[in-house]
């Protein structure tokens, strides 16, 4: 495979040319209701090629390895026709020249369990979920292992080999009552060790009482609370919140996007600190290199509440003077490498849950998250389970929690960070651009945020 | 190996099989920050097996043509601790209805350069209207040819093609960024990307003003976009699957009044040349038009094999495939909401103390079998005394869809718009609520 690509990209006419090629073998299991709904295997294999003409990109995926020297061909004269238009120079930041094999070394790889014992262990806790309560009327089950081979190559000499695995798994309880139904999901992900999905059964239990007990629940009332977030919850909005605003490729194009995001610039107070970081082995977000061979490395995005950082891929860390730093990634051959996170993360602070509490009169704790979603000033996530805080004290249980807030405003209005740093992984995974899902993880203590819009009546 | 080859030895194998195929080839131009970035070409194989062995179902997919081969293995290897199978194969022969006009000839062959220059035009355009913004396009288009053969006899295949162009522009003013655009999806190039341009300039007039709103309870106008927000509610309630795992609140529901008089909404696999239109969905079962909704009625759920087998009733033709390497799951084909009496200006007009809400975020991640539709609005304008007067933002949108197409429903406009493979109209309702910041 080595020759293959290197002779395909030695001496180029391009300013820069890469190779990628991927196969990958993917397994998973599907639970819904009582029902074992899918069982299956699939193998994705192919390639991409990607070509740099004065500041252009063309691109090209395919599956089927023949004609390599066309595809190429293909490649680069899309770029030419990009750079036909186009008076600027390509400005890819330096890396050193690489050549590595990367291997996963497992601790227990999911391919050493036989596929029955996976199913069996799904389908113990789909059981598990099912008998829980009379209120619970379905469930869905979901795991997924996958183990890639990915070879990588550029006209600067690179050459990477990496073998990665990724799995994961989320299991949702659904419960209903005169004609309310609510959902609660325990998820779970990690690049290493099928044992961390083993002997899950309290966590699940948890879900299914979570969704039980918001069938009582009452919806929130619209409106601006005071809340504190769990490290769940608190690593979605930092992912959401202001992780896709640290993107490189938002800003390095765009003067307005410049302005609003120099380095240097107050995000919020001497206790917030905000990374993301490829280096954390064993969670979804780890990757030794990413899918421009650049090696990653832990980023400080806010430091002391000072912006100080950025979420770069070469084009963009070349364009704007910055140092790269490995988070060009794309979520299979078929597409070309964007600015991405990996494991995002709000530093550990000192405040505990009980001084988070103590004073608030009237407020919103929310823990979990089903999700996020930013436009890159407004962000929206969804909490899986709220209750009401009043008078210092966690109180009744509400449902239906909409949290929305502006990224800029919200930042500043973290007025605790606790002290019980927690990561978080799942089987989902984050979306931008047609990429979907790319594994990341997300980390946090409990947060406390004044002024968060919560919808609802 | 060819496909019947294929599908011979696995059926010799396990008791039934079904080969689904697709081979195609996607070319998308993008303009980013108001100039030419990308083009990226994506030449696509793929080949996925169900097989049921001893009455069970395994599934299996490879991108490897000469992986065909080993995919009965695989395929066989999963059944043998798959779950039981209760649904069969298609034995329809192919081309359930008319064919419906998803091949255009001249998709394939298209000049990129001619894309480049229409992308030219507009980001002049734009740029003439308002030099501060950034204007964004995208377009592509492709070409693919999709098979499927079951044991059972089942066998056909079609070639469809896709065009695509969206335009938008960014407008950064201190720290509140405002994203516009408007793009459709067709068979082929019959719509072009340079007539939303008015729109465009209409919209960022009004939308470049930040307005106030208090947290309250308000007339909303929907655009066709806001409602296919909120009937993102709807999709899983109606989906055959929820039905069958008793998730869906509309389980018991068919044949009875669920939303107002006014609300019909059909899927139509056999709309003459539309985005999702196919003689035969994707595990081989002839395409029909039902409404979903008729008259307030819950007329369709939709079916696959597997959940019609479920609830002991015919598949409806609405088993797809997201990608080849997913399993057959119910979902909608071309959704057409039926237009009502008034103008959408009329809608607008009536609202005294309102929003327009175009884009919501986050309904996606709410919990669509509570019919409750959340979502921060990302693009919404207020409207006062009938007129828009300016930007809603960082406020949250919440109602329920069963009371907001029911007793709040206002009105229905006769004018619709494409949203992907839906045709939708601007809708109004009442009692939505508001919250926001102040």
């Amino acid at each position: 495979m080595k020759d293959l690509i290197l002779d395909q990209v030695r001496g180029t006419r391009a300013d820069y040319l890469e190779i990628r090629i991927e196969e990958s073998v993917t397994t998973s299991i599907n639970f819904q209701g009582p029902k074992l709904e899918t069982v299956q295997d699939n193998m994705n294999f192919g390639g991409c090629i990607r070509a740099l003409v004065k500041g252009g990109w063309g691109f090209i995926a395919f599956n089927r390895l023949d004609d390599i020297p066309r595809k190429v061909e293909t490649a680069i004269q899309q770029a030419e026709l990009i750079g036909r238009e186009s008076s600027e120079k390509s400005r890819l930041a330096e890396v050193p020249v690489v050549t590595d094999i990367v291997l996963a070394n497992p601790i227990v790889d999911p391919r050493s369990i036989r596929l029955p014992r996976r199913v069996d262990l799904l389908g113990a806790y789909n059981e598990q979920i099912l008998s829980y309560h009379e209120n619970i009327v379905s469930s869905n089950v979901r795991y997924f292992d996958r183990a890639t081979r990915l070879y990588f190559g550029n006209s600067e000499g690179t050459y990477i080999e990496q073998e990665k695995i990724d799995m994961g798994a989320n299991m949702s309880a659904i419960a209903q009552k005169n004609g309310d139904t609510q959902m609660c999901t325990f998820g779970v992900g990690t690049t290493r060790d099928y044992n961390i999905i083993v002997n899950r059964e309290p966590a699940v239990e948890e879900a299914c009482r979570a969704a039980v007990e918001m069938l009582d629940a009452e919806p929130v009332k619209g409106g601006s609370y005071t809340l504190i977030a769990d490290q769940h919850l608190a690593g979605v909005f930092v992912h959401e919140a202001f992780g896709h605003l640290s993107e490189g490729d938002n800003v390095y194009e765009n003067k307005q996007y410049q302005e609003l995001m120099t380095l240097g610039k107050e995000f919020g107070g001497k206790h917030l600190n905000v990374y993301d970081t490829g280096l954390d082995v064993g969670y979804r977000g780890y990757l030794k290199y990413d899918d421009e061979g650049v090696q990653t490395s832990k980023e400080h995005l806010i430091r002391e509440g000072e912006l100080v950082g950025r979420l770069h891929s070469r084009e963009t860390a070349g364009k704007m003077g910055e140092r790269p730093t490995g988070n060009a990634r794309a979520i299979s051959f078929r597409h070309p490498p964007i600015c991405r996170m990996r494991n995002t993360c709000i530093e550990n602070g000192s405040a505990t849950f009980d001084e988070m509490l103590s004073d608030i009169k009237l407020g919103v704790y929310a823990r979990h998250s089903r999700g996020g979603q930013t436009d890159g000033e407004m962000f929206t996530f969804i909490a899986a389970e709220a209750w009401m805080i009043r008078d210092g004290k966690l109180a009744e249980r509400v449902k239906n929690v909409a949290l929305q807030g502006n990224v800029f405003e919200t930042m500043r209005n973290i007025d605790l960070v606790g002290n019980d740093f927690r990561i978080k992984d799942s089987a989902g995974g984050c979306g931008k651009g047609a990429q979907m899902p790319l594994p990341v993880s997300h980390g946090s203590p409990h947060v406390r945020i004044q002024n968060v819009v919560i919808g609802g009546r | 190996m060819k496909m019947e080859e294929l599908l011979e030895k696995a059926s010799a194998r396990a008791g039934a099989a079904e080969i689904y195929s697709m081979d195609g080839s996607t070319t998308n131009v993008s303009f980013e920050n108001s100039k030419l970035k990308s083009i990226n070409r994506s030449d696509q194989f793929g080949l996925a097996m169900r097989v049921v062995a001893d009455g069970k179902l395994g599934f299996s997919a490879t991108t490897r043509v000469e992986d065909m081969g080993n995919l009965i293995e695989r395929a066989l290897g999963v059944a043998a601790f798959g779950g039981p199978c209760e649904f069969s194969f298609s034995g329809e022969l192919a081309g359930g209805g008319a064919s419906p006009g998803i091949h255009d000839p001249s998709v394939p062959g298209m000049a990129v350069t001619e894309l480049v220059d229409v992308g030219n035009e507009c980001v002049e355009r734009l740029k003439k209207i308002d030099p501060e913004v950034e204007v964004f396009l995208n377009f592509g288009f492709g070409e693919v040819e999709v098979s499927l053969a079951a044991s059972e006899g089942f066998s056909g295949s079609y070639k469809r093609t896709r065009f695509g162009g969206a335009v938008g522009v960014m407008l950064l003013e201190g720290t509140s960024k405002l994203v516009l655009y408007r793009g459709r999806q067709a068979v082929g190039p019959v719509f072009s990307v340079k007539d939303y341009i008015p729109e465009l300039e209409e919209d960022l007039e009004v939308a470049r003003k930040n307005v106030e709103i208090s947290t309250g309870v308000y007339d909303v106008v929907l655009t066709p976009n806001g409602v296919a927000n909120l009937l993102w509610s709807l999709g899983p309630c109606v989906n055959g699957k929820s039905v069958l795992k008793g998730e869906s609140p509309l389980k018991d529901k068919l044949g009875e009044q669920v939303f107002d008089e006014r609300v019909t909404i059909i899927d139509d696999p056999l709309l003459e040349s539309g985005v999702e239109s196919r003689s035969f969905d994707d595990e081989g079962t002839p395409s029909s038009r039902k409404p979903v909704v008729e008259g307030g009625v819950l007329k369709n759920f939709l079916l696959d094999r597997n959940s019609a087998a479920g609830l002991k009733t015919e598949p409806t033709g609405n088993g797809l495939r997201g990608d080849f390497n997913i399993a057959p799951y119910p979902g909608a084909t071309n959704l057409l909401w039926e237009p009502g009496e008034v103008s959408k200006d009329e809608l607008i007009a009536n609202v005294k103390d309102g929003v327009i809400v175009d884009r919501l975020m986050g309904v996606m991640m709410g919990n669509p079998y509570s019919g409750f539709v959340n979502g921060n609005i990302g693009l919404g304008f207020r409207v006062e005394d009938g007129r828009r007067t300016g930007r809603v933002k960082d406020a949250m949108f919440s109602t329920n869809i069963f009371m907001a197409l029911k007793e709040n429903l206002i009105g229905i406009s006769k004018e619709r718009d494409y949203v992907h493979a839906y045709q939708l109209p601007w809708i109004a309702v009442r009692g939505v609520n508001i919250a926001a910041a102040k």
